[in-house]
């Protein structure tokens, strides 16, 4: 530390101090208001969009099955307004279904793929590609479907591999079919509604289960 | 001002109160620790614990409903230990659920649930949503509006994650059209049954044969252990017949509660007050005391005490309302006030009463509460009461009796028997897996087979199947596991060797016509020659009733016949009977031709079938990126 003469050389000092550094420390402090407040702000945001994107998201479910234009007109909004929020993978999983109900095949395959690629929770981008596979199955496209469900299917693997056999079969390779639905059928040991499905379409096949 | 006097001493009860909440919650504490306390929880998802309340609570609601939904009864398939399973199970899903979609910055906004709120037409009144409607029925669940609401928050999230799921299921034509084309499905086929007992007439059973299979197979013959009891029982309900009330006995009783049989209290005064300040000097009390006089003295000569309390009183509160205070009990007031307004009676104005707030001129306006009940309008609920301890004493009484003779004399349940005067029962015969009668409970049974009861053949202890229902139990027979003798079961011995024997031959012979059929020759004929009749060829539905089942379901699981060929599967029924089946062709439904009924039924089959597999894998792989300790089992 310097050693003063006067309060004179002190003063003289701090001024020299402040005409070097002043500006920075003004800017300083403004950032740091500006970085809290936007923050701040920024919280608040996300907060009330995620309100607002909910109250959306529950008001084309409840509208869905009497008003299926205007749930789709919701649902685009939801997609378009809050794409930061997950609920614009769930509006586009509904948008999906309304779309092949209405026979929109590329529509819904637009929106299961967006989910299908998106990161956050694992099991809805699963349950996407699957949805998605069987929209490509519907338009034939066997191959497309087939890539799509070459992905780790996780906890639904059985419905990937029933779909796989469907594909198959599809494709006209019945043993290949046969072995899709084995797999299948080996994991739905606690889902017996769909159990009883693939049996049939083995027993169809002249397999033995 | 006197809402000053009021609250002061309404703190001070408060006070007590809370002391006497406290003591409770004190030994509660103390008691947990000396308990070992541990934890309290039953299962703990993440960060949540489901704890044992919380528990009951949604366990009591959902078997409720469960019952309802059975006619108002467990059905006896379900025990409670699986209720309690599932339920707990139950709220561990949503509890992960609700977690995963918070961690996905899901929200339900007070808007939102504001308007689901009133859409629910319970709350209705007049058919719009009423809010004291809503409360008074949240208060009737024993539920504030706040707990309903943070509860409701909750489904929300849940029900909406799932929708996410199970909400957006479709099903594409492809998918309908191949489902169809496979339920509508019709296969041509013709049978031939060769039934088993077509051959038992032939056969010869020696008793060389029946002799040898018996010993081969003794363990078909075998006896369960089995034990025939001898017990003594104690029912609580034969305890409370003949009981004698003695009717001076119930007015004991009730002289000695009748503090608790009267209503309390409560009187309604209007005051004047003088008001004094804190620490006053004493001339400030004199000439306090004279203007109180004065106002006292303009009462007694006859002015109106409500307008005069209008004019002079320093309670600013009260004189508004003419002095009036209203209706108050004991220990509301001060208690110099307290002690003049309940010594007074109705309409008298009292002299004057010094209290910390000054000088108060009170008038009694009204008394009500106060009353006792009448001993006759108690005096059912008392001999309830009293029959009630009698039998339970006598019930008790009687119980350790039981218990000591049977204890003291371990050989024998005859003194025990005529010391209470209960008759010695005798039990059907009893095996480890239970029997009639108190065999059907499972602690009867584990004490019967238990090594005291059984080796050392002293009477059990005391077994309180219920609280109420006790008995003592002893052997009375006992036969330990045994092969029954050929003589008994020789005819069984018969009936299976005959069985045996006749599949054999009916099944050669169906081996036969099938290599005939194989070799070319027309199905018809080649089951004449040996005297049987081939069925003509049908076209059959998969959901057929009239043909037998086993029939149905080997032709539809036959691999399709080549073209204008044909395809053949001999069967063997549970009796031995030969089912040799002839596919002809597999006609596939026909989309175009199915009905609007039947595609709507084949729809929901495949939203039900991907519902079942998406529903358990996304819950089992949530629950896997969840930490979950379940902690006791929800049984204890």
């Amino acid at each position: 530390m310097e050693v003063y003469n006067s309060e004179q050389d002190q003063v003289e000092a701090l001024k020299a101090w402040w005409d070097k550094w002043g500006k920075l420390v003004i800017v300083g402090i403004i950032a740091l208001l500006v970085g809290v407040f936007g923050w701040r702000n920024w919280v608040d945001r996300q907060v009330s969009m995620a309100d607002a994107a909910s109250l959306a998201y529950y008001q084309m479910v409840e509208i869905a099955p009497h008003d299926s234009d205007t749930a789709m007109e919701i649902g685009r909004q939801i997609v378009g307004e809050f794409s930061s929020t997950i609920y614009a993978r769930m509006a586009a999983m509904q948008l999906a279904r309304l779309a092949v109900e209405q026979g929109q095949l590329e529509t819904a395959e637009a929106h299961l793929r967006s989910v299908a690629e998106q990161r956050g929770l694992p099991e809805l981008q699963t349950v996407a590609r699957l949805r998605l596979a069987k929209v490509l199955m519907a338009q034939a496209r066997y191959a497309e479907a087939l890539t799509v469900l070459e992905h780790d299917g996780g906890s639904i693997q059985a419905a990937y591999d029933e779909l796989r056999g469907d594909l198959l079969l599809a494709q006209g390779d019945s043993s290949a079919a046969v072995e899709a639905y084995r797999s299948a059928l080996s994991a739905m040991l606690e889902a017996p509604a769909a159990a009883s499905l693939v049996e049939m379409k083995l027993a169809d096949l002249g397999a033995d289960l | 001002m006197l809402n000053y006097i009021r609250s002061r001493a309404q703190g001070w009860v408060a006070w007590v109160i809370v002391g006497i909440i406290t003591v409770p919650f004190a030994l509660w504490g103390i008691h947990n620790y000396v308990g070992g306390g541990g934890p309290t929880y039953l299962a703990k998802v993440g960060d949540a614990e489901i704890g044992q309340a919380r528990f009951e609570e949604t366990y009591q609601q959902q078997r409720q409903q469960f019952m309802q939904m059975f006619g108002g009864e467990l059905p006896e398939m379900f025990s409670e230990q699986m209720l309690r399973a599932q339920v707990l199970e139950q709220m561990i899903e949503q509890e992960v659920l609700v977690q995963q979609a918070i961690e996905q910055k899901m929200r339900i906004s007070n808007r939102q649930l504001a308007q689901v709120i009133r859409g629910v037409e319970v709350f209705h009144d007049n058919g719009a949503f009423s809010q004291e409607r809503y409360v008074d029925i949240l208060r009737r669940q024993a539920m504030t509006p706040a707990g309903f609401e943070q509860r409701l928050y909750r489904d929300l999230l849940a029900e909406q994650m799932e929708s996410a799921f199970l909400g957006s299921a479709f099903t594409t034509t492809a998918q309908l059209d191949q489902m169809l084309r496979l339920d509508l499905q019709q296969r041509e086929l013709s049978w031939l049954q060769i039934p088993a007992n077509d051959f038992i007439a032939q056969l010869d059973i020696s008793d060389a044969e029946i002799e040898q299979w018996y010993q081969a197979n003794q363990e078909r013959f075998q006896t369960p252990e089995q034990v025939r009891l001898d017990y003594l029982e104690l029912r609580a309900e034969d305890f409370f017949r003949d009981i004698d009330v003695d009717e001076e006995e119930l007015r004991i009783r009730y002289e000695s509660r009748i503090d608790t049989y009267r209503s309390p209290e409560e009187r309604r005064a209007s005051h004047i007050l003088v008001q004094i300040e804190d620490s006053p000097s004493d001339a400030q009390v004199r000439s306090a005391r004279q203007r109180a006089e004065q106002i006292l003295a303009r009462i007694r000569d006859g002015e109106d005490f409500a307008t005069l309390a209008v004019e002079e009183s320093d309670d600013t509160g009260s004189a508004a309302q003419g002095g009036d205070l209203g209706f108050f009990g004991r220990g509301v007031m001060v208690a110099s006030f307290e002690d003049v307004a309940f010594a007074m009676e109705e309409g008298q104005v009292s002299e004057l009463v010094r209290s910390p707030f000054g000088f108060h001129i009170i008038r009694l306006e009204e008394v009500r509460g106060g009353e006792v009940k009448p001993f006759a309008e108690l005096r059912d609920d008392l001999e309830r009461e009293l029959r009630q301890e009698i039998g339970n004493r006598r019930f008790l009484d009687a119980f350790e009796e039981l218990a000591s003779y049977t204890y003291e004399q371990p050989d024998t349940l005859s003194t025990a028997a005529e010391e209470l005067g209960l008759p010695i029962q005798t039990s059907d015969v009893i095996t480890r897996q239970g029997g009639p009668g108190i065999g059907s409970h499972g602690m009867v049974v584990q004490a019967a087979f238990s090594d005291d009861v059984l080796q050392r053949e002293v009477n059990s202890d005391p077994i309180e199947i219920t609280r109420d229902h006790v008995v003592v139990l002893r052997v009375n027979e006992h036969q330990p596991a045994a092969v029954r003798p050929l003589d008994e079961v020789r005819d069984d011995v018969i009936a299976v060797l005959q069985r045996e024997r006749s599949t054999e031959l009916a099944r050669e012979l169906a081996g036969r016509v099938k290599a005939a059929v194989d070799d070319g020759q027309v199905a018809m004929q080649a089951a004449e020659a040996f005297g049987y009749r081939w069925s003509v060829p049908s076209l059959i539905e998969r959901d057929n009733r009239e043909l037998n089942p086993m029939v149905l379901d080997t032709a539809f699981n036959m691999p399709r016949p080549a073209q204008g060929g044909h395809a053949m599967r001999l069967v063997e029924g549970n009796n031995g009977d030969q089912f040799l089946i002839k596919l002809h062709q597999v006609v596939d439904g026909d989309p175009a031709q199915a009905s609007e009924q039947q595609r709507q039924r084949v729809e929901e089959m495949l939203l039900r079938a991907e519902a079942n597999v998406v529903a358990n894998g996304m819950l089992a792989s949530m629950r896997e990126r969840t930490d979950i300790t379940i902690r006791r089992q929800a049984r204890d």
